[in-house]
């Protein structure tokens, strides 16, 4: 035991010592570019869809947050879809994906748009055959990856061009790294009362958001018409339901309509429901409009990869 | 050179078995620190989680909750990816802790969402705690401010209690709903913390690790054994070679002693292999024959033959040497310059282990200068033995003049009567007749004489078959005149042995001893002169001896007398080779011996000091 103790004596802790509640994002992510760009082709491949009419981009806007800003996604055949889309910014720091956390990583999440019904409703393998006939395509993917074209290709390639879509220098991260002109005053009291009102207790972390799954309706309860119970629905577990996963307040700006149920579209109710069925929580407009500017100091650049080309 | 092979061999396979189990036992090390930093690890991450599980009323950054359980996921994966564990025990007890753990992950991220409400009621609480006034929600107040010290709270108590709280203080309502999440998401957190403490992660993981460590050390001390035993194995072997090369080394310095000693040896020595092609021959050799050594490497020595010696020699020699064993014999070879030489050889064949002829080993000495003074010596004899007999001859004309001197002077005599009583005319018939007859006598005695004499140097080296009485009485009337005129009175002992050997050499060795005895008889002037002469028969030899009274041979000349050219005599006299001569011929030419020593005889009786000459030989 004594060489261990000395293990453990050396990883004590960053827990103890870390107070930082909100770290900003960092400047470089690791990523294979190569594997990137051609995840960047699928993104924006129609091909993906039943009836080539719908890509990844169709949903994740990526000049528009990262999202539609629709209540819900329009799938093939103008299917209406019962969720909000999220979105896919920053989505590489997120516990899990999807509003239940259904998908533990990127990869498995790419693959689950393609295939339902009333998203892209096709079937992957049909998605292979459609890409097979892209020669420029396929020699690609021959480069990349030993098996080729294969679900697990399409859907690596996918993740990897998602792990670069992070939004760094947003004001604030600046701010936390030091440079105090970045957010302006109201945005500091903004903040101030995000910790004093117990937002940060859910929303934390590098993507302030992400990284729990909270209750919905914690004090009041969280009307809505959208059916899904959140991680019950996959769980099935009494515990976990109206468990969601607590999304991420980064280019919170760009990305309304809000809630799971996009019930919201605006900012400002958008902080005071959360203030009133989560926290029990009763504050001035001009306390909400402090927290909103605070918000918006969240909204970070458009990663380079969008703008580059191979 | 089988043992260092054998050595070498059993050497490198040690040192590989030693380098392989250095690397195995290094890659063990590696191993064991290798899980035991990752085990050691998972301890340091259980111990966040079990502190961020004493932090619930604090804000807490989930990412680095979510880092931890990441990495305890990690290093979980890495342990059981690892193959350095074989111990099924081991790898069941860390399968059920890794299930174990994915339990507790599940209570931590419910703990995570609890945390997360009860520090925002918690807090604000805190806030509303200035605003209230009736005293039972101060009471609660101070209840809850205790809440997360307090782990015998009877949560549904007070949330009945607060359910029964009626107030119209909006403050005091907010407050009230937020007690109620206190309370019942308290409750929530005994329970799941209860859950989280019945699964033991701290003492399983601890045990884990215990189990590891002793697994890990029986193993390091399995290989360390190994490598020490395999480390001092190797050590011994090589104080083996050591003393086998100590061995072998000592062996050597024998060998190359023999070595030089065969190279320096005055013998030639050459050896061959088995095909008779030359490998090496010594410095004799060299220097005998005029070749160096590249010269004759490899080729036969056959080379060497002068052609003196048939085919049916050397066809002898080769059967003999390939079947096997050892040939002795003379060569007469030529050296580089042609000039001849007799050798004196061995041929020695040497086996292998297999009992092949594997090389000849020829030993030769160069005898030529032998063999010529040999030959010189020979020659020399020649010339002696002519010389002897020209001497022999000499004493015998004397002897013939003292045998001759009375039938002459009775020739003389009768001559001279029947002249001068013919004158007188006295002379009758029967006297005439009587001279004549007398003449006649006279005559046919010097004949006789003659033909002794020429018996004596008949040439001739026949052995023939004679009597010992025969030998004797021939040697007797030679000198039978002569012994007479010296008043020497000859005793004869002899018996009839009969024997076939050279008859002329060994009358000319009695004639020559007695004849000294003759010599030395006037010489000492001795009054009753006796020679005694016994000739008899032992086993298969004839024993001669002639015994003189002469006072025998002075002592001091004793071991010289049967030299050449020694004499006792005037010289005038004596050639000093007369004995010399009877010794080469009892000894070489017969085969016998011939010895003198001194002894009594009695004469007359009186006793005299004499000296005896015996020849001792063979029959045949």
């Amino acid at each position: 035991m004594y060489r261990f103790k000395l293990i453990i004596l050396f990883s004590l802790t960053t827990f103890l010592f870390s107070k930082e509640l909100i770290t900003p994002i960092p400047l470089e992510i690791e990523y294979d570019k190569e594997k990137a760009f051609l995840g960047k082709k699928l993104f924006f491949d129609t091909r993906l869809s039943e009836d080539n009419s719908i890509s990844c981009a169709s949903c994740h806007i990526l000049d528009e947050g990262g999202d539609d800003n629709l209540q819900f996604s329009v799938g093939i055949n103008g299917q209406i879809g019962n969720i909000n889309s999220p979105t896919v910014y920053n989505s590489v720091f997120n516990i899990a994906q999807f509003w239940d956390g259904r998908a533990s990583t990127l990869q498995e999440q790419a693959h689950g748009p393609i295939e339902n019904p009333i998203e892209m409703g096709t079937q992957i393998n049909k998605v292979i055959k459609k890409l097979q006939k892209d020669t420029i395509l396929k020699k690609e993917f021959d480069e990349l990856y030993k098996e080729g074209i294969s679900a697990h290709s399409i859907t690596d390639a996918i993740a990897h061009f998602e792990t670069a879509l992070t939004t760094p220098n947003a004001p604030f991260d600046k701010y936390l790294k030091g440079d105090e002109k970045a957010i302006d005053e109201d945005a500091k009291e903004g903040y101030k009362l995000f910790v004093e009102y117990g937002c940060i207790s859910c929303h934390n972390g590098v993507n302030i958001g992400g990284n729990l799954f909270q209750k919905v309706g914690l004090v009041k309860e969280f009307e809505t018409t959208v059916k899904s119970l959140g991680k019950y629905d996959v769980t099935g577990n009494k515990f976990d339901i109206n468990y969601f996963k607590v999304p991420t307040l980064r280019n919170i700006s760009k990305t309304s309509p809000y809630f799971h149920d996009g019930s919201i579209s605006d900012l400002q109710s958008a902080i005071k429901v959360m203030l009133k069925i989560q926290l029990g929580v009763v504050a001035s407009s001009s306390e909400i409009d402090k927290i909103a500017k605070f918000l918006k100091t969240l909204d970070g650049e458009i990663p380079n990869i969008i703008r580059s080309s191979n | 050179m089988k043992k260092p092979i054998i050595f070498s061999i059993l050497f490198l396979i040690g040192l590989l078995f030693l380098a392989y189990n250095k690397y195995d036992t290094k890659e063990k090390i590696t191993n064991y620190f290798y899980v035991s930093e990752k085990l050691g690890k998972i301890y340091a991450l259980n111990n966040n989680l079990d502190l961020f599980k004493s932090n619930i009323l604090h804000y807490n950054n989930y990412d680095h909750i979510e880092k931890d359980i990441k990495d305890i996921k990690k290093n979980f994966s890495f342990i059981s990816s690892n193959n350095s564990i074989q111990d099924t025990n081991f790898k069941i007890t860390l399968e059920k802790l890794q299930k174990d753990f994915e339990k507790k992950i599940f209570i931590i991220q419910k703990i995570k969402s609890y945390n997360a409400i009860l520090n925002n009621s918690f807090r604000y609480i805190q806030k509303l705690k200035y605003k209230i006034e009736s005293r039972e929600l101060i009471e609660l107040y101070f209840t809850i401010s205790i809440l997360d010290k307090n782990e015998n709270i009877n949560y549904s108590e007070y949330l009945n209690k607060i359910d029964t709280i009626k107030t119209k203080n909006r403050s005091e309502k907010i407050f009230l709903s937020h007690a109620k999440i206190l309370f019942n998401y308290f409750k929530s957190m005994s329970l799941i913390l209860e859950e989280d403490t019945e699964l033991q992660i701290l003492d399983k993981l601890q045990n884990l690790m215990d189990e590891y460590d002793s697994l890990s050390h029986e193993n390091i001390n399995k290989a360390y054994i190994l490598v020490v035993t395999l480390f001092i194995l190797l050590i011994l072997s090589v104080f083996l070679y050591l003393y086998d090369a100590y061995k072998i080394y000592t062996k050597q310095k024998d060998l190359k002693k023999f070595r030089n000693t065969i190279e320096n040896s005055d013998n030639i020595i050459i050896t061959t292999d088995k095909y008779e092609n030359i490998k090496f021959v010594n410095r004799a050799f060299t220097q005998n024959y005029g070749y160096t050594t590249d010269e004759v490497e490899g080729k036969k020595p056959s080379i060497l033959q002068s052609g003196e010696q048939d085919d049916k020699f050397y066809k002898e020699l080769h059967d003999t040497i390939h079947n096997g064993k050892k040939w002795v014999g003379a060569f007469i070879n030529l050296n580089k310059s042609g000039e001849k030489q007799y050798e004196k050889a061995s041929i020695t064949p040497i086996f292998d282990d297999n009992g092949d002829i594997e090389e000849f080993v020829a030993i030769k000495l160069n005898i030529t200068k032998e063999i010529e003074t040999q030959q010189a010596l020979r020659e020399n004899e020649q010339m002696m033995m002519q010389q002897s007999k020209m001497a022999s001859m000499g004493e015998m004309l004397s002897n013939i003049a003292h045998q001759w001197r009375q039938p002459l002077s009775i020739i003389s005599t009768v001559a001279s009567g029947v002249k001068a009583k013919k004158q007188f005319s006295t002379l009758s018939d029967e006297e005439l007749i009587k001279y004549m007859d007398d003449i006649g006598n006279s005559v046919q005695f010097l004949s006789k004489t003659i033909d002794d004499f020429r018996d004596f140097f008949k040439p001739d080296k026949q052995k023939v078959e004679f009597s010992a009485i025969s030998v004797v009485d021939r040697s007797l009337k030679i000198l039978e005149a002569s012994f007479k005129n010296n008043n020497i009175e000859i005793i004869k002992k002899v018996q009839d042995v009969k024997l076939i050997q050279l008859d002329g050499e060994l009358m000319q060795v009695l004639i020559n001893v007695l004849n000294n005895a003759k010599d030395i008889l006037k010489e000492n002037e001795i009054e009753n002169r006796v020679i005694e002469i016994q000739v008899y028969q032992k086993n298969n030899r004839a024993i001669f001896t002639i015994h003189d009274n002469a006072g025998g041979v002075p002592t001091n000349i004793e071991e010289h007398i049967f030299e050449p050219y020694f004499t006792t005599k005037q010289k005038s006299q004596g050639t000093g080779i007369g004995l010399y001569m009877s010794h080469q011929i009892i000894t070489k030419h017969m085969e016998g011996f011939i010895s003198v020593e001194n002894t009594p005889i009695t004469y007359k009786n009186k006793e005299y000091i004499g000296a005896k000459f015996i020849l001792d030989i063979p029959l045949k």
